[in-house]
């Protein structure tokens, strides 16, 4: 938690494209991509922001790693793999941390296999949403650490966070 | 299925300052990169305005994408030098900043385009963006 100083270091790109119009005498998906016609070019950033060095505690992140459990025995001499949880999420809303100090940098990823959907306002809307594999992140106004919530869209699904002040 | 889809690449390095080397390295909670790339797939059919490439930004909170339809991707570059604040809910609150040369994206839960606004704080910006359906 505690540091000489923290930086976070981001970059987004986002490219918007068309699939290629397959042709009559074509058997197969075509592979091929386009730029988007009316867009007709792609976006991107790269920076960074420095947040505090101390962080509120050790629930700031959620970015855990776990011996694998199914093959830690060492007279089998099998392979030990490091497996990622995340935040465990259900259906129902979940707090991310209490604390009430003001967010300066969010980032999430979503490392279940079901959607997660997001709140930026105390859990009064679910707006930003996380199929699996996707991530976002965002810089924070006006608004506590506490007010992040998370749920799964449906079933379970794990949550890669980190919420620096 | 659609043809027109969006990919998005994200990345983030907490990183951590060593004083006796006096750089930045791998934040010592953290410890890794992050990352994650989606490809969203948007309708072929859009509102003549789901993009902009030059739009003025002011005080007063304002809807881009003016088609009354339920938007499930976001992007926003502010090419200015103001910082640019985005409502998701209509204006009751602007709780995600853009600064000069940030992009902002996400997939939205079917967000109603009348309710995305954004607004600066006094001055003016101009930004970049894509709300789409």
């Amino acid at each position: 938690m505690s540091a000489a100083a923290r930086r976070i270091q981001y970059n987004t790109q986002v490219l918007p494209f068309i699939n290629d119009v397959a042709l009559e005498e074509e058997t197969i998906t075509p592979k091929l991509k386009y730029v988007d016609s009316d867009i007709k070019k792609s976006y991107g950033c790269s920076s960074f922001i420095d947040i505090t060095a101390n962080q509120v505690d050790d629930k700031w992140f959620r970015i855990d790693t776990e011996w694998g459990t199914a093959n830690s025995n060492w007279e089998t001499l099998t392979t030990l793999n490091w497996e990622e949880s995340g935040e465990d999420l259900t259906a129902s809303a979940e707090r991310l941390n209490t604390s009430n100090t003001a967010l300066v940098f969010a980032y999430f990823k979503n490392i279940g296999s079901n959607t997660i959907l997001l709140s930026n306002d105390t859990g009064s809307n679910y707006l930003l949403k996380l199929s699996p594999g996707n991530a976002l992140y965002f810089k924070a106004s006006n608004i506590p650490v506490s007010a992040i919530f998370a749920k799964s869209a449906s079933g379970t699904s794990a949550l890669e966070y980190v919420l620096g002040i | 299925m659609p043809n027109k889809k969006i990919i998005t690449k994200v990345m983030v390095h907490p990183t951590e300052f060593v004083n006796v080397q006096s750089r930045y390295y791998n934040d010592s909670d953290i410890g890794k990169r992050l990352s994650g790339k989606m490809t969203t797939d948007i309708a072929d059919s859009q509102h003549s305005s789901f993009f902009s490439k030059d739009k003025e930004v002011t005080s007063v909170g304002a809807i881009l994408n003016t088609g009354g339809v339920s938007i499930i991707f976001i992007m926003i570059k502010n090419k200015a030098n103001n910082d640019v604040f985005l409502s998701l809910n209509g204006g009751s609150q602007y709780n995600i900043k853009i600064s000069k040369n940030d992009v902002f994206s996400s997939e939205l839960n079917g967000v109603s385009s009348a309710n995305i606004k954004v607004k600066t704080s006094s001055e003016t910006s101009n930004i970049e963006y894509i709300v789409a359906q």
